[in-house]
């Protein structure tokens, strides 16, 4: 068994999003000859399109690759795919507990980033071998030597040996994968303990239900054996154990060491939360794998058909992207100005924005979303608390005690003549300057604790718009804090729109309310009657615009050569008012909803 | 026999107006030869599409300025009509002619003995500045002695133009324009809103000087609604959202577009609709004269109507007419009848105050006419 162990290597590719990690994933798949080039789509990690147009991958793939290294022998390799964003950290920490290195993945001209360092901390925290890897030497900007120098420097990582590569042309990949069986340590699991596999992902199949991929740290799992989740504790008998090779490929065993999948007719993906422990039923582990935890929404929105007969393809839509997603989380809610529709609950931002654009193109859903909002902590006079994540379930200021909002420890990596304009931008979300320190004489990293509803509120494209794209983000939820926050409300037509109210630190009502009122002002087309647009707070009118009434709307003249040219904009007019919500009297276009979110700093 | 009519389109002019965005060329002297012998075989080329099966019912020659080119152009036109169409005795024959141009006594006799026997003037506004602003050609000075010399010619069929709605135009001026429009004694009057088109010097204009042109549409309503009450106390009816005409002069040629009935269009952009198809000639002034040269046709696309489009044209054609829509008409056409199919339709116009059902007939309220695209897209299906 040891000897198994020994050629088996488990690690996980780490990079800042865009540094070339799908990319070079492809090229170790092809490399080992697992598929071949020809019948390999780019980036066969990332299998949906969405991730392949962003360029992240927000689902986990896993791959075991087998590789003859120089020394003659065949090692195994075990490629665990991370997810490449923030919101994922908890997913991303799985992965890496999964496996005994990491291969960073740097690029070459752009050096370290936030998320960089983001990664290469949890790597350590999960006492991982990490492996630095240049990447994009082809490209003419690249310095590879002092990005080596930044990773001594900033990461204190030793560079001698570092794989110098070209994920794109294939270059010095095979560097790559010496170093992955020289530099990362085999498992050392004990075969003949009780059954410890931590679980670092899960997808639903309609077939087979859920598919859980595993990292056996001892013992051994087989078909017919019944199972035990340590968290959730419920019990299960195993199905069928196997590899991820091209596709899912059935084994009669997976021991200490390996990484593999079940499945034992799983319904419920919940029942396989990513972190928990897999033991058996009989011969039970006594104490699971660290690390556990329950990962809570931290990003609520509410989710509505703009159409509202389509509320029960939204239900199955969200019903059906839950299977493969745990974490999102959706419960059925009304609004008095949108009729039915779901307060769906994300991890982060990206989350929310990956799910509704996931509904919008795989299920052709059109929706609308309403305002975003964080959990708050309402402290009621009776000194009991309720957590808000909604403002239309607020309670009426009298009842209020006082109020907590989640507070973020935010690290931002930036070229250093945007250190002033980005510490005014944090100023002004009220942020908290914890520190500053330089990576090298051009970029600087600055801590702030920012309150994450001044981060939900468009935040990052302020920070991207200032640096010209060149700052990175990276965020972590810190505690909860006592906050003097009010509920701002949107009125049209002199009716409240639930959809738009917000929760709002006070001193930024009055300047946000303004601004939202002159956004929906360009938004909102001019129709037949004039529309007062209001922001207020409990009954007071804070700000005020108006969308001047449409007199006419009428083609004068209309001959023989008009005629065709008139039903096309007719027809088109009606398109873009079946996309319109009706509020009240008032057509409401989709972009309005939206616009409140963008403040153009 | 079938009736159907001609439009035949002329693309010159003097000087293109600033809110203009009709296909016309400014001085193109070097295409008018070319050109004519271009339409000229266009229409021949179509004797064997109408011969024996239809009649002509009404010929419009519309622009640019059709009395911008040698009247001689114009007389071998209506010549290469009637030789190779069979024209109705009755037939109406319009022109399109401005103050600008050939419009002496001697000319308008050319074209009347052409077979003109209907001219359409475009004076636009009675105001010497207004007609500065807009870029017109002319004066009211030159525009009275054109339709002298008109009606000394014979015609007894005049339509004159007016355009209203510019940002900062004044109602008094205009007012004075409907009256000295209606002491003429005109037969038919169109009366237009006026539409600022992208690629139009002016909408050029008010971009540069940040006017919202939606701003000008309240004093644009009081024009219309002057407009339509002055035009009607001197008994000129209005038959269509922008039209005026003494009973028994309302342009048969028009109707026709509006009562979605058949048509064939000669000349550069020109538009037809024949046999439920919609099909138009190309824009490109080259392309027409090598493509006509080459292939006696030069079309560049062809929509063929399924019912449902049909019914959609018939009924915001309709609803452009003072009549609108008569459910006898509509039953003969489509088999079904207007007030059953589009029941939900018609109940919503109808409480919206947008649309008036009558016993016979559906039409536009005064209001539905300051509203007509919002309420004839309710009739569209899509």
């Amino acid at each position: 068994m040891a000897d198994i162990q020994n050629r088996i290597r488990n690690f996980s590719i780490i990079a800042h999003i865009d540094h070339g990690k799908s990319t070079l994933a492809d090229r170790l798949i092809e490399a080992t000859g697992l598929i071949s080039q020809r019948d390999m789509v780019n980036q066969i990690l990332d299998t949906m399109e969405l991730e392949r147009e962003r360029g992240i991958t927000i689902k986990l793939q896993t791959v075991r690759l087998t590789y003859r290294a120089k020394d003659g022998c065949e090692y195994y390799l075990n490629l665990i795919d991370t997810p490449g964003h923030v919101d994922f950290t908890y997913e991303v920490s799985r992965s890496l507990a999964a496996c005994e290195g990491a291969v960073l993945v740097v690029d070459a001209s752009q050096g370290v980033e936030a998320q960089t360092m983001a990664n290469v901390y949890l790597a350590l925290e999960n006492n991982l071998e990490i492996v630095p890897v240049l990447n994009k030497i082809d490209l003419p900007s690249a310095e590879p030597e002092r990005v080596l120098k930044e990773i001594e420097e900033v990461i204190g990582l030793d560079t001698e040996n570092t794989p110098l590569v070209s994920a794109k042309e294939g270059k010095n990949i095979e560097d790559v994968l010496e170093a992955v069986v020289t530099r990362i340590p085999a498992p050392k699991g004990d075969a003949s303990s009780p059954l410890k596999a931590l679980i670092f992902d899960s997808y639903y199949d309609s077939y087979r239900g859920v598919i859980v991929s595993i990292r056996v740290v001892d013992g051994q799992v087989k078909a017919k054996d019944r199972i035990k989740m340590m968290a959730t504790g419920k019990c299960f008998e195993v199905d069928e154990v196997g590899l991820f090779l091209n596709g899912l490929h059935p084994t009669n065993t997976l021991c200490a060491g390996e990484v593999g999948y079940l499945t034992a007719s799983i319904k419920n993906i919940g029942d396989t939360a990513v972190g928990d422990t897999v033991t058996h039923e009989k011969n039970a582990a006594v104490t699971p794998l660290p690390g556990y935890k329950k990962v809570n929404s931290m990003v609520y929105c509410g989710i509505y058909p703009i159409d509202g007969a389509r509320y029960d393809d939204l239900k199955d839509a969200l019903g059906k992207l839950n299977l493969n997603d745990a974490s999102l989380l959706y419960q059925p809610e009304t609004s008095a100005v949108l009729g039915f529709g779901f307060r769906c609950g994300f991890l982060g931002l990206l989350h929310m924005e990956i799910i509704q654009q996931r509904l919008e193109r795989e299920f052709k859903l059109d929706i609308v979303a309403t305002v975003p909002s964080v959990v708050y902590h309402v402290i009621l006079t009776d000194g009991t608390m309720i957590d808000v994540d909604n403002p239309t379930n607020m309670p009426a200021a009298v009842r209020i005690d006082y109020m907590e909002e989640p507070i973020a420890s935010a690290t931002m990596m930036l070229p250093v003549e945007y250190v002033g304009s980005i510490m005014e931008l944090c100023q002004s979300r009220r942020g908290i300057y914890l520190g500053m320190h330089y990576m090298d004489e051009t970029r600087v990293v600055l801590d702030y604790e920012l309150p994450l509803n001044e981060i939900i509120y468009d935040f990052f494209d302020a920070l991207k718009s200032r640096t010209k794209g060149y700052a990175s983000l990276d965020y972590q939820i810190k505690n909860y804090r006592k906050s003097d926050l009010v509920k701002l409300d949107i009125l049209l037509n002199g009716e409240i729109v639930d959809a738009l109210s917000f929760i709002v630190h006070k001193e930024k009502a009055y300047e946000r309310g303004r601004k939202i009122a002159e956004k929906l002002k360009n938004e909102i087309p001019r129709q037949m009657f004039e529309i007062p647009i209001q922001a207020a707070i409990g009954g007071k009118i804070i700000a005020r615009e108006t969308v001047k009434a449409m007199r006419k709307d009428v083609l004068s003249k209309c001959y023989g050569g008009d005629i065709s040219r008139k039903r096309k904009l007719l027809e088109k007019q009606k398109e873009g008012k079946k996309k319109m919500r009706q509020i009240g009297k008032v057509q409401v276009p989709q972009e309005a909803f939206l616009s409140v979110l963008k403040l153009d700093e | 026999m079938k009736k159907i009519s001609l439009y035949v389109h002329i693309p010159f002019c003097k000087k293109k107006c600033l809110y203009c965005d009709f296909v016309s060329f400014e001085n193109d002297h070097k295409n008018i030869a070319p050109y004519f012998s271009a339409l000229y075989k266009e229409i021949k080329a179509y004797k064997t599409i109408l011969y024996e099966e239809y009649t002509i019912d009404t010929v419009f020659i519309g622009g640019g300025t059709p009395n911008f080119v040698e009247v001689e152009y114009i007389e071998k036109l209506m010549k290469v009509i009637f030789d190779t169409f069979e024209v109705d005795v009755n037939a109406e024959i319009s022109m399109e002619v401005n103050p600008c141009c050939r419009s002496g006594r001697e000319d308008f006799i050319r074209y009347k003995k052409a077979g003109i026997n209907r001219l359409s003037i475009g004076l636009q506004s009675a105001s010497d500045d207004m007609l500065k602003q807009i870029g017109r050609q002319h004066s009211l000075l030159d525009f009275e002695n054109t339709f002298q010399a008109a009606r000394e010619a014979g015609f007894a069929n005049i339509n004159i133009d007016l355009i209203f709605g510019f940002y900062n135009q004044d109602i008094n001026e205009f007012r004075e324009s409907v009256r000295y429009v209606i002491q003429t004694g005109c037969e038919h009057v169109s009366c237009y809103s006026l539409k600022v088109e992208e690629d139009t010097p002016l909408y050029e204009q008010y971009m540069d000087e940040g006017i919202d042109i939606g701003d000008a549409d309240y004093e644009d309503r009081q024009m219309y609604s002057l407009a339509c009450q002055m035009l009607e106390h001197y008994g000129y009816k209005q038959y269509e959202l922008s039209n005026y005409a003494k009973e028994g002069y309302e342009c048969r040629h028009n109707l026709n577009y509006w009562d979605t009935k058949e048509y064939i269009g000669f000349g550069l952009a020109a538009h037809s609709y024949k046999d439920n198809a919609r099909f138009y000639n190309t824009s490109d002034m080259e392309e027409y004269l090598q493509e006509i040269d080459t292939n006696n046709s030069a079309i560049e696309d062809i929509e063929q109507l399924d019912k449902a489009k049909q019914e959609e044209e018939f009924i915001i054609m309709a609803l452009r007419k003072a009549d609108g829509i008569e459910y006898g008409e509509f039953k003969r056409r489509f088999g079904e009848d207007f007030l059953i199919k589009y029941s939900k339709e018609v109940n919503y116009l109808s409480e919206s105050e947008l649309l008036i059902v009558d016993s016979s007939n559906a039409y536009l309220s005064a209001e539905g006419k300051n509203f007509a695209n919002i309420t004839m897209m309710e009739f569209i299906s899509k």
